[in-house]
């Protein structure tokens, strides 16, 4: 089964390239992704 | 990120790959004017579940199906159902199975009956192009060298390779990173390692390479309404080259 081409791809090997490159797990409750996220920009 | 599969892994997505090749044979078998999308979805199914695996796709983010069967102007993701084949239809046959928490993924696309000339060349260069780009997955070698030789085969012989959607890494889940185009350049994308599995699929349409998803949210058509064809097998990068774990 096929996946959407989502073109942020070539992005994010640029960022990870550059090491600016910050993942989130989204697969989780809302509360934990807003928790991440906001833990990710303040080590930022 | 990629995550990279030990050869213990490697085995357990063998076993799981050589279900799906095996189902697909199963499929050869059964495609022929007359019979149902919704019967082959069936006999698949019942297999799959025989081998002790469990139906990667039916609940994929809602999806209802063992297949996805796709006629003639549709790329992918057709739901099987009443509709019935007649000679002169091609039919992509994806399908995934999960076994011992691994996953294989591949696809066929099969002629019903007697088909045209054009559907002929088409399903051969569209096979051709995923036998060109699996030797491509190798250590040493970047991920869009594989894109890059599905590419330029499939454009050698006047057709379009599908833009919007694309390959996979694939493991515990059935899609990972990275995504695998079917256009590229060479020597660009991330560096293959001993490790990866990915699932290579080009969709190559006989017309333009624009496409549309119908108002069921999941079947995508070509926007032309020329006919498309999909080929896919599941590869591990071995340390001796790409090794198809979805072949029969």
């Amino acid at each position: 089964m096929t996946v959407y081409n989502d073109q942020t791809q070539p992005l994010i090997e640029y960022y990870r390239e550059k090491g600016l490159l910050r993942e989130i797990n989204g697969d989780q409750d809302i509360a934990k992704v807003l928790k991440d996220i906001v833990e990710a920009l303040e080590h930022a | 990120m990629i995550e990279l599969k030990n050869p213990a892994q490697i085995e357990r997505m063998r076993k799981a790959g050589r279900v799906v090749a095996e189902t697909l044979e199963l499929m050869r078998e059964n495609v022929r004017p007359g019979v149902t999308t919704g019967e082959l979805d069936r006999i698949a199914e019942e297999y799959i579940r025989k081998c002790g695996a469990i139906p990667a796709f039916k609940g994929y983010n809602g999806f209802p199906s063992t297949l996805c069967t796709s006629i003639n102007e549709q790329v992918v993701h057709g739901m099987p159902g009443l509709r019935t084949l007649q000679s002169g239809d091609i039919i992509s046959i994806d399908c995934g199975a999960v076994l011992d928490g691994y996953v294989g993924d591949a696809a066929i696309t099969l002629p019903v009956g007697e088909i045209s000339e054009d559907l002929q060349k088409l399903l051969r260069v569209t096979e051709e192009a995923l036998m060109l780009g699996i030797p491509q997955a190798m250590k040493g070698n970047r991920l869009y060298d594989i894109s890059h030789a599905i590419q330029t085969h499939v454009e050698a012989h006047g057709l379009s390779v599908v833009r919007d959607y694309v390959g996979h890494g694939i493991g515990r889940a059935m899609h990972e990173d990275p995504q695998i185009p079917n256009y590229g350049k060479p020597g660009r994308g991330p560096r293959l390692e001993i490790g990866m599995v990915l699932a290579i699929e080009p969709m190559v349409n006989l017309g333009t390479y624009d496409v549309k998803t119908l108002s069921d949210h999941w079947t995508v058509v070509t926007k032309d309404g020329k006919a498309s064809a999909h080929f896919e097998h599941t590869v591990a990068i071995t340390e001796n080259g790409p090794e198809i774990l979805t072949r029969s």
